[in-house]
């Protein structure tokens, strides 16, 4: 040991006896950023205590003396108020100075070294509250305020100016911790964490909701950009939004962000309230990905194309399987789940992990962990897709069939009985909105109703969804009235146009039905109900868990059967089945092959014995033809040779189309023999039918008596159909109407062609007829429509038997008319045309309808207000109501404009 | 066993029924739709003259309506006024909401067209009807209640200055155009 030395090293014992020599200049131990009342807390306070009191505890007072020494050495500098926040500030780093080490060996371990010292105090808490003032009245004021900054430079600023203060404050706390190494009892490692916990605490608490608003805007910015979204601002770019690969771009965003994030780890500011924060901003971008590249998007273009790409089908297959997550995959993947996890899989979550590295501080390597996290995100984002796709359920159902791709996200998705129970739901209540109100016709409402069987039937082949939103359905359309007319009219509808072109399902008729009908045909073979017994299936699943107590499974959609079980029960359906069949066999000629394949079909559905009547009712009709023809022959009803060529040569085949020539010489009948017992109610209002068709009836009786003794024919006059010819002065009218409206027109003959028009009452009639004045009224309705009789005063018609010009146009008006609109008589049960009696009351209604709802409305709006408004019903057909407004319309009442009808002013 | 789990179709099982909540509802809403309909019937099949009323196009029941034709002998005579009628969903039984949907100056009716009348307010019962609040309204025209008026120039005018006020009244007078 030197000289030297040995005398540094006495002065020093020296100084520790009696204070600090006169050499070293004494400052004021008040540090320069604290006011001197609070000057380092408690025991400096004491020590001018104690010296006063008492000079025994020596320790005490080297005890401060050290502790002095080191206050002094590790005190903070101010923030110089003249710098610019953007300049960056350089504190003068410090090392520790002579006499600092001996002094904090005195501080660091009081017990072994000034054992005697009372008041002692842990320099490096001391120096942690020394910090934390520091920080908060020198640093927190001139954090830039984000208000008039733009958000990434007030981070950016932020995040220098915390690096500089840490900078500093780890400066001087390394310089306690050089001699700390040298302690046993104290690890330098565990007072660092320490220290960086309870700086970091202060600083997350402090900084962050002042930079919360721009650390958002930033993350948000750079996130979406690494993902390929655009951002909220882009409208343009969010309407066509399409997925774009990596780019360059995306990776130079990618380095900032996670460079930024590790400075943000590094002054403190990626705490927890950081981490809420950019969990909150990837699930928004994740809900944002799914609305902007799955919304409205619900068919699968591109699957046809990739499968004729480059790649095989099986390597697209193997990469699809990987790709998805573990629940999900029974299902085959759409276009968009596929494309939303192969996002989450490359983009999302590679993200996510790198942050989270950066945030650990640590290089994880992919091992399990990420992997069931990846998982996770990727059922979370079908999750979305889900919640997207349930609230367009209701126009993905109306899009049916386009629209299958959606269906498959869905049905991928729907795994939990909470989320077929949320769907179910939505789904009701939007199907509640939009369709079960009086604003949506019958036909519409069955429309998609067959939608929703066949997209349910998709989604889920247990039926269970479908039961549970159908049943307000089926309550609603059992409140209709036309349900069962409109669904049959659809059976018996034609699929295909003349040109095989089947027939769109934008019309009047429920189309759809005729096709399905034709698509059952061949499944119809195979029994459904074997299904349970069938241990071969490789596709069986178990009944699903939310099924109902009275769950039956059925394999196939089944439609028609659906909806046939609507209506409570198949009686009611082939009672109007049979209503209708009947109209048809009544009013048409021909083989009626279609009724005969519609009533096979509903055979091998409902069995035979239900559907007998309308087998005989087929029969019969059938029978009557050949019975008709025999008939004919006996009793010499069919024209001689003679008569047709007399008849061919006196009128023009060009003109009367349809016209046979049998008839136009002399009446001529036909009749159609029914079973009474097997028809359904019929007309049997009866009246004197014209004596020349009495004269055939009769004759037509004989001959039946003949064929079929034992049998008897009753005439029902109000049914069926008559040809007139009408000579007029001026024109020839041939018609096809009914019997009753001929048999009016015919009262009107007259044998001398040169009197004067014949004119008659509507009592007249009636009494001579001996028909209903009802019909009378509404058969010269007809015929005055027709422009053949005119009322010339009150219930009195007569004969026009010459046209003027504005007559003649309106009759060639009305022909152009009837030809376009041929008049669809279905009315055969109940009255046929509207009544006068009634009439009043529509009138009423209608008059009280475009008076104050809308001044003009087209006609089904007007049919459908009638039917809805009028409490008994409004029991007659569109082409009826049309025929009164037509009515209305001539007679001055109503204008017709553009296909709406208004009042006259 | 098999039998009763199957049951027949279209009879849901009660539990799916209750669950739904279809029928109660709709019970309630018939009655409104009933008593309405009624009120159509009657208002079509025994018209009073000057006054109709019809619910509007869209097939809403609840929202209706209404034309008035002003009363010979007012200051309205020769003009027609469209109201609005919208009926509570516990019709008859709270009033119908009207509205004049025609500009009106009258010193019952501000000029967004509401109306002052004690019969749609306080003294409302459920043997009112939409024909006999037209009814009323078609009085009202002729007869103000100046006494709680709107419109207060007009009420001071009724009194004061016929001429004036039948000036106004065909000033403000504006047919409506729908659609």
């Amino acid at each position: 040991m030197s000289k030297e030395e040995l005398n540094e090293r006495k002065k020093r014992v020296f100084d520790w006896v009696f204070g600090q020599s006169k050499s070293q200049p004494r400052t004021t131990p008040a540090p320069r950023f604290i006011p001197p009342s609070q000057n380092s807390g408690g025991p400096l306070t004491n020590f001018t205590h104690d010296r006063n009191e008492s000079n025994q505890h020596i320790d005490q007072v080297l005890w401060d003396r050290s502790w002095r020494t080191v206050t002094e050495n590790l005190a903070l500098p101010d923030y110089p108020s003249h710098l610019d926040p953007i300049q960056s500030w350089n504190p003068e780093m410090k090392t520790a100075g002579a006499g600092f080490s001996e002094a904090l060996q005195d501080l660091l371990s009081p017990q072994t070294r000034l054992p005697r010292a009372t008041y002692t105090e842990d320099i490096i808490a001391w120096y942690t509250s020394q910090v934390r003032h520091h920080f908060m009245r020198q640093v927190l004021p001139i954090l830039p305020e984000l208000q008039d900054e733009i958000a990434p430079q007030v981070l950016y600023k932020t995040i220098t100016i915390l690096e500089t203060v840490h900078r500093l404050y780890l400066n001087r706390l390394s310089m306690i911790l050089e001699d700390v190494t040298s302690m046993r009892h104290l690890s330098s490692p565990r007072i660092m964490r320490r220290f960086h916990r309870d700086l970091h605490a202060v600083i997350s608490n402090l900084v962050t909701p002042k930079i919360a608003a721009s650390l958002q805007t930033v993350l948000k910015w750079n996130v979406s950009t690494i993902l390929g979204l655009p951002s909220e601002r882009d409208q343009r770019k969010r309407q066509m939004f399409v997925p774009t690969a990596e780019t360059r771009t995306t990776a130079r965003v990618r380095d900032e962000l996670l460079r930024m994030i590790e400075s943000l780890r590094n002054v403190g500011l990626a705490g927890e309230k950081f981490q809420i924060m950019f969990a909150e901003i990837m699930n928004d971008l994740m809900t944002d990905y799914v609305l902007l590249g799955c919304e409205g998007i619900w068919s699968d273009p591109r699957a046809q194309k990739r499968r004729n790409g480059r790649r095989t089908p099986a390597s697209t297959n193997d990469r699809q399987e990987s790709i998805l997550p573990r629940t999900a995959q029974h299902a085959s993947p759409s276009k968009c789940v596929r494309e939303l996890c192969e996002w989450i899989e490359n983009r999302y979550a590679k993200l996510v992990v790198q942050v989270f590295q950066v945030l650990d501080g640590t290089e994880v390597k992919h091992a399990k962990g990420p992997l069931i996290q990846v998982e996770k995100w990727k059922e979370i984002s079908i999750g979305h897709l889900a919640s997207l796709r349930t609230n367009e359920l209701f126009d993905i159902i109306l899009k049916w069939p386009h629209s299958s791709a959606a269906l498959d996200d869905l049905r991928t998705a729907i795994t939990t009985p909470q989320r077929r129970l949320q769907l179910t739901n939505v789904f009701a209540q939007t199907l509640n909105e939009r369709l079960l109100h009086p604003g949506a016709s019958t036909l519409q409402i069955l429309q998609t109703y067959i939608s929703m069987i066949s997209s349910f039937h998709a989604l889920d082949h247990s039926k269970v969804l479908l039961d549970r939103v159908a049943y307000p359905l089926q309550l609603y359309l059992c409140s209709r009235e036309d349900t069962v007319r409109i669904i049959i009219t659809g059976l018996l509808s034609d699929a295909e146009d003349l040109q095989r072109n089947p027939v769109g399902s934008g019309g009047e008729k429920l189309v759809e039905l005729a096709s399905l009908l034709n698509e059952d045909e061949e499944q119809l073979g195979q029994k459904a109900n074997d299904e349970e017994l069938d241990w071969h299936d490789p596709d069986w699943l178990p009944d699903p868990v939310d099924a109902g107590p009275g769950y039956k499974r059925s394999k196939n959609a089944d439609v028609i059967g659906t909806l046939i079980g609507v209506l409570g029960s198949q009686d009611v359906f082939i009672k109007e089945f049979q209503n209708i069949i009947a109209e048809h066999l009544l009013k048409n000629d021909g083989g009626f092959e279609r009724e005969v394949k519609v009533l096979e079909l509903l055979k091998a559905r409902f069995g035979e014995a239900p559907l007998q009547s309308c087998e005989v009712m087929l029969k019969d009709i059938q029978d009557s033809g050949r019975v008709d023809t025999v008939i004919r022959r006996n009793q010499r009803l069919d024209p001689s040779d003679e008569e047709i060529r007399i008849a061919n040569a006196s009128f023009d085949p060009h003109e009367g189309v349809g016209l046979v020539p049998e008839g136009v010489l002399k009446p001529s009948l036909h009749a159609k023999i029914l079973s009474r017992l097997f028809w359904p109610q019929l007309h049997d209002e009866s009246y004197r039918v014209p004596d020349s068709i009495r004269k055939l009836q009769k004759r037509y009786e004989d001959g039946f008596r003949s064929l079929k003794a034992s049998r008897k024919l009753t005439w029902l006059h109000a049914l069926g159909q008559a040809t007139v010819v009408l000579e007029l002065t001026d024109r020839t009218i041939t018609e096809e109407v009914h019997t009753w409206q001929a048999t009016v027109i015919w009262a009107f003959q007259s044998d001398q062609p040169d009197d004067a028009p014949v004119r008659k009452s509507v009592q007249e009639l009636t009494e001579k007829l001996e028909m209903e004045e009802a019909l009378v009224r509404s058969a010269l309705k007809f015929w005055a429509s027709k422009l053949v009789l005119e009322e010339i005063e009150k219930d009195v018609f007569s004969v026009l038997e010459t046209l003027n010009q504005e007559d003649r146009a309106r009759s060639n008006a009305q022909v152009t008319a009837s030809t376009a609109a041929v008049p669809d008589d279905t009315a055969l049960v109940t009255n046929d045309g509207i009544t006068p009696e009634k009439m009043q009351m529509y009138w009423q209604y209608i008059q009280g309808m475009l008076k104050n709802s809308s001044s003009q409305m087209p006609l089904q709006q007007i049919a459908m207000m009638l039917k809805m408004l009028i409490a008994d019903g409004f029991p007659y057909s569109n082409e009826e109501l049309q025929e009164f407004l037509g009515w209305k319309v001539a007679a001055g009442e109503l204008e017709f404009v553009g296909g709406k009808y208004k009042l006259k002013k | 066993m098999e039998d009763t789990q199957n049951s027949a179709p279209g009879t849901l099982p009660p539990a799916q029924a209750a669950k739904l909540g279809a029928p109660r509802r709709a019970a309630d809403a018939q009655s409104t739709t009933k008593r309405l309909q009624t009120e159509l019937m009657q208002l079509m099949t025994s018209s009073a003259p000057g006054i109709s009323a019809f619910p509007s196009a869209d097939g809403n029941l609840l929202s209706w309506t209404a034309t008035i034709e002003g009363p010979d002998d007012t200051p309205y005579a020769g003009l027609t006024f469209k109201l609005s009628f919208a009926f509570p969903s516990n019709y008859p039984y709270a009033p119908p909401t009207v509205l004049f949907k025609t500009p009106i100056y009258h010193p019952n009716v501000d000029f967004s067209g509401r109306i002052c009348l004690d019969i749609l307010k306080d003294k409302w019962t459920a043997a009112y009807n939409t024909q006999t609040v037209l009814l009323s309204l078609q009085s009202l025209l002729g007869e103000p209640n100046n006494a709680s008026p709107l419109n207060g120039e007009a009420a001071e005018l009724w009194d004061k200055d016929p001429a004036e006020f039948k000036r106004k009244v065909l000033g403000r007078h504006r047919d409506v155009d729908e659609e």
